[in-house]
């Protein structure tokens, strides 16, 4: 008898999560609309607020709801309503003020209210996962409060120019499922594991889709909503299979055979030029929101000297990178993409000019072959061993000798934690955090945030850091977008980096997949919310 | 020696050698270059909230207490929290090691059941056309890379062919028991599942499988010309004793004494090595998670990774010793 029991227990399951399922095709009114998605990344988190890469940014995004939302519909970064339909700002930008939209229902069938939103953003700022770091300037728990059951109040410790932006990254949680779920002892005190463990085995979010299953390396099922606060349309995509496939091969033969309906955006520009002659699929190119960018370690010698790193960046040869190593992509100009609001169309650019990099050398007291720079590439992106042997040449052309070295990423990590064992000069792919030209200014070149990689230059400018300062707390928007460009301005002549490129963002599927839009922000653009299929 | 103490002797042996391994693996996982809890935070994450999770994982203790600690959770089954899939290890283990172990088991059950008879054929007909045949079947075997005969097999059985799911384990069997799908569809009683799952292992486990059929192959074709040539085969010869019975009763059994070590050799290589494999089969393996572990060098996966290979050598290895006597009696009575 005893050996029945996992069998009617098994039984139990199914017909229950047919009771569960069997609603979704009656809220849509048609057969379940399936999509396969291939991404080559495992998932490594599905709890929102300790995702920090694509494939859990994917997760955080279709199975919970963010605070506000980016302005897909108008293909704008812009943060737009979403779980907070209004919000006001006190005249000082330190007081934000939402009004919560009623009748949002978690998946398990909770309205949701401000007592969630206080307290999921008080579990970000303790668990310190995730996105924390861009609210801890400006948050600690306590700081929130329900005003009542549909307003929330976030004091800031002073004004953030960025705030709105980040709360695209601010996923609202079920408060009282995850309660009822929490395990004790823990390393949160009275919150046990705050949920970590019940959040590996399933969601707890209000958004378009539940999860259904859950096998880590291999695939993930989500299922549509049927309350979803949105409603739901015909020709919706309703069951997602989010595969995992690392090989690349693996995931174009999939593609071809209409095996996948949509792949991710990793793969090498020589298949995506494949793919786009294949019959039936489209491969979508769009201007990135990402940095390419050489990072000249500005603490260490020679580099420490303004006119050395002026005269390296104008020794680069731009086009020549631009031609045969980031086909299609944009020349950088600044350190923020230019498709970011915000960027400074006046920032000072250098060009390849040899005869001016001799002279800079020259200022600087360098003599020819009296110099060699250490350059850093990560060695799971070949394409930056192509730059450092193109920066070679080009700096061999003013005396310059380049050692190139590979690294791997955990070891390129731990070298730019300080200035003594991070190189000269370090090849990165920067893309944007938030939606603000914050992120590539305040977020790359303000003392605060050396050790980590995006700041490898150790960059100091006083008038820099005050310029940045003072965007940062400015309220009125005309003056803080004044000040990031000023910002701009400042950092691009002292030349901390070569900024070379801001590349193209590709991404593949079946001519049947329909509404895709990319807005620049990471993971936001694969929201099977909206997409149709029309087969 | 009687059996018993044979069998309690080897065991023994094992765990000095997992001992050793432990803590070999241990220290290099910790001294090799890269902050994997800068890492796992995301690579924005702050001072702060990196010295928060070094102290929660006990990383700013001593080098021999974090040890001791570690050791002392294994021996609970506890391996440790993971960086990478943010969990316990041994949570990891469990969903991971059996994908492997039924991928390593179909492949060395085929590379046995498909190289010995190949190779006895060979032997039987030495230099003859089945004979040069075989051999070129080896070279072939030994020589292709398995990631890339992956992906031929891929292109044909289920791009060009589709007769073969091209990625996956297929959908899991109602129950689980062993996490062995095939096992589990069997227990089940599901002969439908049972296919599915069969029809998913069959190009991965070919894949893996063919260096080591090229290896029994040609052993046990070296094996059998070496034991034709004795007396006792001359002798049974001359007899009269049927040839079937000569060679599948007396020359097999004495030729396949050498191969067993192979065998057991490249079942704990392949559990290890599979990783390729995997990675083209999208086969949620333990290959596929220690590479991924390493890459992201999350120790402590890395670590249980790697113990979990030696425990399956040992045993392997152990088995393999145990066959060795069952066929050879003269070996566990000669030990000293």
């Amino acid at each position: 008898m005893g050996g029945c029991r996992p069998l009617i227990g098994g039984l139990v399951v199914l017909v229950a999560l047919g009771v569960l399922v069997a609603p979704v095709g009656r809220a849509v009114g048609q057969p379940p609309v399936t999509m396969t998605y291939i991404e080559q990344q495992i998932i490594t988190a599905i709890d929102p607020q300790a995702a920090v890469d694509e494939s859990s940014l994917h997760n955080a995004i279709n199975l919970y709801d963010p605070l506000l939302y980016p302005s897909v519909d108008k293909r704008s970064m812009e943060p737009r309503p979403h779980l907070a339909e209004s919000w006001t700002i006190s005249p000082d930008g330190k007081t934000y003020t939402f009004r919560l939209r009623r009748g949002v229902r978690f998946h398990s069938g909770r309205e949701m209210t401000a007592e969630d939103v206080v307290w999921s953003m008080e579990r970000q700022l303790r668990i310190k996962r995730g996105f924390y770091w861009v609210w801890e300037p400006v948050l600690e728990p306590g700081r929130i409060r329900a005003v009542d059951r549909y307003t929330v109040r976030f004091n800031l410790k002073e004004a953030y120019a960025p705030f709105l932006g980040t709360l695209l990254l601010f996923f609202v949680m079920d408060r009282d499922l995850i309660m009822a779920n929490l395990r004790r002892p823990g390393p949160f005190g009275e919150f046990g594991d705050y949920g970590a463990a019940f959040l590996e085995r399933q969601d707890a979010g209000s958004g378009p889709y539940r999860m259904e299953r859950w096998e880590r390396a291999s695939e993930s099922v989500w299922v549509a909503f049927p309350d979803y606060w949105r409603g739901w349309k015909p020709g919706q995509v309703t069951r997602v299979h989010y595969k995992i496939v690392p090989e690349e091969a693996t995931v174009k033969t999939l593609l071809r055979a209409g095996q996948a309906d949509m792949v991710n955006q990793w793969l090498s520009p020589p298949s995506f030029l494949e793919l786009k002659q294949s019959p039936g699929i489209v491969v979508r190119e769009d201007p990135s929101v990402q940095l390419f960018h050489l990072q000249m370690n500005t603490k260490k010698p020679p580099l420490d000297n303004v006119r050395v790193r002026q005269a390296v960046a104008s020794a680069f040869d731009y086009d020549r990178a631009i031609q045969q190593i980031f086909v299609g992509a944009t020349k950088a100009k600044g350190p923020v993409p230019v498709r970011v609001p915000g960027w400074n169309p006046q920032v000072p650019v250098f060009t390849r000019n040899v005869a001016r990099a001799r002279q800079l050398l020259a200022e600087a007291g360098v003599r020819p072959g009296q110099l060699k720079l250490e350059y850093l590439w990560v060695t799971s992106v070949p394409m930056e061993r192509l730059i450092g042997l193109l920066l070679k040449s080009n700096l061999e052309e003013v005396g310059i000798d380049v050692e190139i070295i590979g690294e791997p990423w955990a070891r390129v990590v731990e070298r730019a934690t300080r200035p003594e064992t991070t190189p000269h000069i370090t090849a990165i792919f920067d893309t944007l955090k938030y939606p603000h030209v914050d992120s590539h200014t305040y977020g790359m070149y303000h003392p605060s945030c050396w050790g980590t990689f995006r700041c490898m230059s150790f960059y100091e400018n006083p008038a820099a850091t005050r310029v940045l300062e003072a965007a940062r707390r400015s309220v009125d928007p005309a003056q803080q977008m004044k000040l990031y460009q000023e910002a701009q301005t400042i950092i691009a002549r002292d030349a901390p980096s070569i900024y070379v490129a801001n590349p193209l963002h590709r991404i593949a599927f079946r001519d049947h997949v329909k509404g895709y839009v990319y807005v620049g922000l990471l993971g936001f653009d694969v929201a099977f919310y909206d997409f149709t299929i029309a087969r | 020696m009687s059996f018993r103490t044979y069998l309690l002797r080897r065991l023994l042996h094992i765990v000095p050698v997992l001992l050793g391994l432990s803590v070999l693996i241990f220290v290099i996982s910790r001294v090799i270059p890269g902050d994997p809890v800068r890492l796992a935070l995301g690579t924005e994450a702050t001072q702060e909230q990196v010295e928060a999770l070094r102290r929660q994982m006990g990383l700013d203790r001593p080098l021999h207490v974090q040890y001791l600690t570690y050791l002392a959770g294994a021996l609970r089954g506890d391996f440790g929290y993971s960086l990478r899939t943010h969990r316990s290890v041994s949570r990891d283990l469990v969903e991971f090691l059996p994908a492997t172990v039924e991928l390593t088991t179909v492949a060395m059950g085929l590379a046995v059941a498909l190289g010995v008879p190949l190779g006895v054929l060979a032997a039987v007909h030495k230099d003859g056309p089945a004979d040069h045949l075989s051999r070129l079947l080896a070279l072939v075997g030994v020589a292709l890379p398995r990631f890339w005969l992956a992906i031929l097999l891929q292109l044909a059985f289920a791009y060009h062919l589709r007769l073969l799911p091209t990625i996956g384990r297929g959908p899991a069997p109602p129950v689980r028991v062993t996490g062995l799908y095939l096992v589990d569809s069997l227990l089940a009683g599901d002969p439908g599942a049972f296919l599915v799952a069969l029809k998913h292992l069959a190009m991965p486990a070919f894949a893996l499988s063919v260096g080591s059929l090229a290896q029994v192959m040609r052993l046990i074709r070296a094996g059998m010309i070496e034991e034709m040539r004795r007396d006792y085969a001359v002798a049974a010869r001359s007899y009269g004793l049927p040839e079937n019975l000569i060679v599948f009763k007396y020359l097999l059994k004495n030729a396949f004494t050498a191969t067993l070590t192979v065998i057991g050799l490249s079942y704990g290589f392949l559990l290890g090595n599979a990783f390729l494999v995997e990675t083209v089969f999208a086969w949620p393996g333990l290959a596929f998670y220690g590479v991924d572990a390493l890459l992201f060098k999350d120790f402590n996966g890395v670590i249980a990774v790697t113990l979990v290979v030696g425990v399956a050598y040992a045993v392997v290895n152990l088995l393999t010793d145990i066959l060795y006597g069952y066929l050879d009696p003269r070996i566990r009575y000669s030990e000293g």
